[in-house]
């Protein structure tokens, strides 16, 4: 049973460090901002393009309307002219099940000049290992804590 | 293979958020002390299994391991997709919290499917284990397609299936050499899961 566990627990690791050197699957949307244009870039996490992605543009406020709809280019990238401030929302979808939001700060100064308000960038993501490794960690944490309650309560009986 | 937030209505998945919490909690019941271990590796392994992804057909791919989990844990395989799914969400931003319950029902089913395929009397461990892997994959492909075109939703539905056929016959192959390697090693891996 003990080697059983040893070679489990080296064949995780195995694939833990496999898994954790590749990129993830989900859907990341980079925001880059050149006055006065907003330009997005799609991509399945790492570096494949989101070719072609349908994308909308939602103006802050209530409408339920999109601002702008179209397709992201072979490249994953969408640009668009916001014409005010607030909290634009941007929606890519792949139409393959893949779909990512994001809110896009505008301040008045970016309408008017160009200027980037602090903290506008997207916030910043745990590295990808960071996150599996963590994920790993609850899940043995959790099956250990399982097990010694199991256990526990056999014992007891 | 997600399904994303915000495709399908609030109703329609906090329905089926109740109902995979349900299947997962009952099934979740089954699992045995001594199960444990197996069940918590086999849901890193999932939960991993989606890092594992590649560019085809101009979309990207993934490896699920839901027909090994059906395999190796039977019926709780299901309470160990909603786990990997669940981390996967909140860690990887795969799926969305308010999907989880069709993601889990989808897949889960897909991991079910290959629990019994596994159980089939005589036929070779080899063809077994291969249709286990090919259905564990493709039954969460299809029913994911169904709901799309149920919902309306996109116009690429159906290359998606085709999209994940091949990936089956590549999950059907990693699982045959999955549980090859297991009967060399560690055959009572195999025998009688919950």
């Amino acid at each position: 049973m003990k080697n059983l566990l040893v070679r489990h627990a080296l064949a995780a690791a195995a694939v833990a460090v496999l898994a954790a050197s590749m990129a993830a699957h989900g859907l990341d949307i980079e925001v880059r901002r050149h006055a006065p244009l907003i330009v997005l870039k799609a991509a399945y996490s790492g570096s494949e393009p989101v070719a072609f992605a349908a994308v909308k543009i939602y103006a802050p406020g209530t409408s339920p309307a999109a601002y702008q709809s179209g397709n992201a280019d072979a490249s994953g990238r969408f640009a668009f002219v916001p014409d005010r401030e607030g909290e634009w929302r941007a929606v890519v979808d792949d139409e393959l099940g893949h779909r990512e939001e994001r809110l896009i700060p505008v301040s008045r100064e970016f309408i008017e000049g160009g200027f980037e308000p602090p903290g506008a960038s997207a916030p910043a993501r745990l590295p990808l290992w960071v996150r599996a490794a963590a994920g790993l960690a609850l899940i043995f944490g959790a099956s250990g804590v399982l097990y010694g309650i199991k256990a526990r309560r056999r014992t007891g009986q | 293979m997600h399904i994303a937030d915000g495709i399908f209505p609030v109703p329609v998945a906090a329905a089926a958020n109740i109902a995979a919490l349900g299947a997962a909690s009952l099934l979740g019941r089954r699992i045995g002390t001594a199960d444990i271990p197996k069940t918590g590796l086999m849901a890193s392994a999932l939960f991993l299994a989606s890092l594992l992804h590649f560019p085809f057909a101009g979309t990207s791919i993934h490896l699920g391991l839901f027909g090994l989990a059906g395999i190796l844990l039977g019926r709780t395989a299901f309470p160990a997709v909603f786990i990997a799914l669940l981390l996967q969400a909140l860690l990887f931003q795969h799926g969305g919290l308010l999907a989880i319950g069709l993601n889990t029902l989808n897949m889960g089913l897909g991991a079910l499917a290959a629990a019994l395929i596994w159980r089939v009397p005589g036929l070779p461990a080899a063809a077994r284990a291969f249709a286990a892997g090919f259905a564990g994959i493709l039954v969460p492909a299809v029913l994911m397609s169904l709901e799309f075109l149920s919902a309306g939703y996109g116009q690429k539905v159906l290359f998606l299936a085709g999209v994940y056929s091949a990936v089956a016959a590549l999950e059907g192959a990693l699982t045959v050499s999955a549980v090859v390697f297991l009967r060399k090693t560690e055959p009572a891996l195999l025998e009688n899961p919950p």
